[in-house]
């Protein structure tokens, strides 16, 4: 039996190693243009900072593949023959298999802004963008970051702490809409003004500026001209299947490869998993989920059904934990989803960037979390959700959840709105 | 992010440059000096100190402070790490410099009251112990045998290495900047799980050793060897 593994990222990995641990013998190959080892994509940021070298984001050695009896192919797959069980490679190679797992994640969104393709306009998502980027960083004296999103303002930070002028445009009205509230978005955005950053929301990016081939600014959509020398575009990311488009696989108007709850595609032998699977949400919602722990979970799910069980992908309370700046971040459960008759608790401590958000239903059980500023636990807030807990009951005994360091000060709950 | 732990794979001192290396060949040096020859004594005499370990301690407990103080610049958003640099820094000052050369001005020999078998190893050879007032016996036992494993089971073994030891208070403070350097290869995880439990069975049979071989008054030449050099710090 020959397993074929495309994409070497959290989901490829995850299934190689779960496959080889229900199967001593099968063949497993896994393809990956990327990176030779599999490495955190997550702690890219701290590599472009020299917090951590590039073999410190590799969560295995480097003999694991040899270790695991993993074949390793080094090479961009062009074309999928689902019929004929067959992949063309870029260097002209074919591949067979018997069964597929299509683990390929994702690429940067780009809209065909003009003067994309002009010097000194890049992403931070690859491990080819942080070379770029770290070889950009040593000359650039001002960049513009564009997407208020987690990539957007990790990318802001690494600049800035590598010296460099930051602007960021962000389109919305405050910081990240689709995980914060206006009162917790302007909080991260005086936080990023603490930091120097040049925030400039409710701009729309029209425009990049070249001159000889390089990048000289931008332009906003209201005609206003940023002089930079580096523009990095963090406006979101799609799945990268764009090699897919020809063939017969099914996939989805936005090119995430449809998935049944077995992770399966339109073909009995071709899974899916990880940034590049559209799955169902619990909302009848078709699309991926671009995260690093369902991205591991689909993978070993994924790995399940190709040796023949029949395990179902069934994603449990959502939560997500982020930093923006030092400021952290914990959620848990439906925030922002708008759910019917929704209220939202909130409270902040004085003098302190601490707030907490609870969404609660009429029947005033809680549905989410949004927590800035401290840590908490995310086991007990999502536990407390599939509880469908009281908000009186949850609020005393918030001090459970939480999970700080010792000798922060001590947690109390100041109740600003309703 | 930490601005001040930026580049520390780019900086050539944290990172095997020339000058570690340089710097790591004259540590060596000193050490091969202070442990193997008396030439160090000269220098304590210029600085009006008695002998190269009063040197020593001193230079020791300069390193705790100065790299406590860095660290503390580079980790102190966080109030834990500010508290625990902080009662490193005092453990150091207080325990384990001045309190015993206090005890040596009032005629007194010097004890370190933030050290418990087996990190003192001394403490249980009868032939050291026995020659301090009773009230230190005591706490040198009940400490090593009593409060050190309760508070460990409590707080894990974090409450010595990382607030109390002096040894882990180099290691945290003037060694942190360095932390990167250790090997993190399962083969040296495995080392250390052996090694660990290895030095601790050595330290529990030359302790027994040396206790029966002092129940049995058996004092030869080597029996009083191993009495006098039994020190682990
Ligand atoms: C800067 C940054 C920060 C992030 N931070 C977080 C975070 O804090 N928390 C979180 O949950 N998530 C975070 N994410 C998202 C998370 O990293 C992704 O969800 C996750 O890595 C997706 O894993 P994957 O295995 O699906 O795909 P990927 O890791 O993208 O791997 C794709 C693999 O497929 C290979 N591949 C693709 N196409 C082909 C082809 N045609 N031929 C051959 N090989 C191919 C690539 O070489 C690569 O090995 C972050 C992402 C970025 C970029």
């Amino acid at each position: 039996m020959h397993y074929v593994i495309i994409g070497n990222g959290v989901a490829g990995i995850n299934a190689a190693n779960s496959l080889r641990n229900y199967d001593n013998d099968a063949e497993i190959s896994i393809i990956s243009y990327e990176t030779e080892h599999h490495f955190s994509r997550t702690a890219l940021m701290y590599v472009f900072c020299g917090q951590l070298s590039e073999q410190c984001v590799e969560p295995f050695e480097r003999d694991h593949y040899e270790k695991m009896g993993f074949k390793r192919i080094n090479d961009k797959v062009s074309t999928l023959d689902p019929d004929a069980n067959k992949l063309m490679l870029e260097s002209g190679k074919t591949v067979s298999y018997d069964k597929l797992l299509i683990a390929c994640g994702s690429v940067p969104a780009m809209f065909g802004w003009p003067g994309s393709e002009l010097d000194g306009v890049g992403n931070f998502v690859t491990w080819q963008d942080l070379q770029w980027l770290k070889e950009k960083a040593k000359t650039s004296k001002k960049a513009v970051v564009v997407g208020g999103g987690l990539i957007g303002i990790e990318t802001v930070e690494i600049l800035l702490l590598a010296g460099i002028d930051v602007t960021f445009l962000i389109r919305e009205d405050f910081y990240w809409p689709i995980a914060l509230d206006q009162n917790e978005g302007d909080i991260i955005a005086d936080h990023m003004r603490h930091h120097k950053v040049d925030l400039r929301l409710k701009t729309e990016f029209a425009e990049i500026l070249g001159k000889d081939g390089k990048v000289v600014g931008v332009k906003t959509g209201d005609g206003e001209i940023v002089d930079c020398d580096l523009v990095v575009i963090a406006v979101g990311v799609r799945p990268q299947t764009d090699w897919l488009k020809e063939s017969s696989l099914a996939l989805d108007e936005r090119g995430g490869i449809i998935a049944d709850e077995n992770l399966k595609t339109n073909y009995d032998n071709i899974y899916t998993a990880g940034d590049c699977a559209a799955v169902m949400w619990f909302n009848n919602v078709r699309r991926p989920e671009q995260l690093w722990y369902t991205g591991r979970d689909q993978g070993k799910i994924a790995a399940s059904n190709l040796i023949g069980m029949n395990k179902i992908y069934k994603r449990g309370t959502f939560y997500n934990s982020a930093k923006f700046f030092d400021i952290k971040y914990t959620t848990a459960g439906l925030v922002n989803f708008n759910l019917d008759g929704e209220k939202n608790y909130f409270s902040q401590e004085d003098d302190t960037n601490y707030t907490i958000r609870i969404t609660y239903l009429p029947d005033n059980s809680v549905a989410g979390f949004n927590m800035l500023g401290r840590r908490w636990d995310h086991r007990v807030l999502v536990n407390w959700v599939d509880e469908k807990r009281q908000l009186d009951w949850v609020l005393k005994h918030l001090h459970e959840a939480l999970f700080d360091e010792e000798f922060m000060p001590t947690f109390k709950l100041n109740q600003k709105v309703s | 992010m930490q601005a001040s732990l930026m580049s520390t794979y780019k900086s050539p001192l944290k990172s095997k440059g020339m000058i570690a290396w340089v710097l790591s060949f004259l540590l060596f040096a000193f050490y091969l000096l202070i442990y193997f020859t008396n030439i160090p004594d000269s220098w304590a005499h210029l600085v009006g100190l008695e002998s190269k370990w009063n040197l020593y301690g001193v230079l020791y407990t300069i390193s705790i402070v100065a790299g406590g103080l860095f660290f503390i610049n580079t980790h102190g958003n966080s109030r834990y790490q500010k508290f625990r640099t902080f009662t490193l820094i005092f453990f150091q000052i207080v325990f384990a410099f001045s309190i015993p050369e206090i005890m040596g001005m009032f005629e007194s020999k010097g004890f370190n009251f933030a050290k418990f078998w087996p990190l003192g190893i001394e403490q249980f050879s009868p032939e050291y112990i026995f020659e301090y007032p009773l009230l230190i016996i005591v706490y040198a036992f009940v400490g090593s045998l009593i409060v050190a494993p309760i508070l460990t089971l409590l707080y894990g073994k974090r409450w010595y290495c990382s607030w109390v030891c002096g040894c882990g208070g180099l290691a945290e403070t003037a060694g942190d900047p360095f932390r990167q350097l250790s090997s993190k290869s399962v083969k040296a995880w495995k080392f250390e799980q052996i090694s660990i439990h290895t030095v601790l069975l050595l330290a529990i049979l030359s302790t027994s050793l040396v206790i029966i071989n002092w129940g049995l008054h058996f004092e030869n030449a080597a029996g009083e060897w191993v009495t006098n050099h039994a020190t682990f710090d």
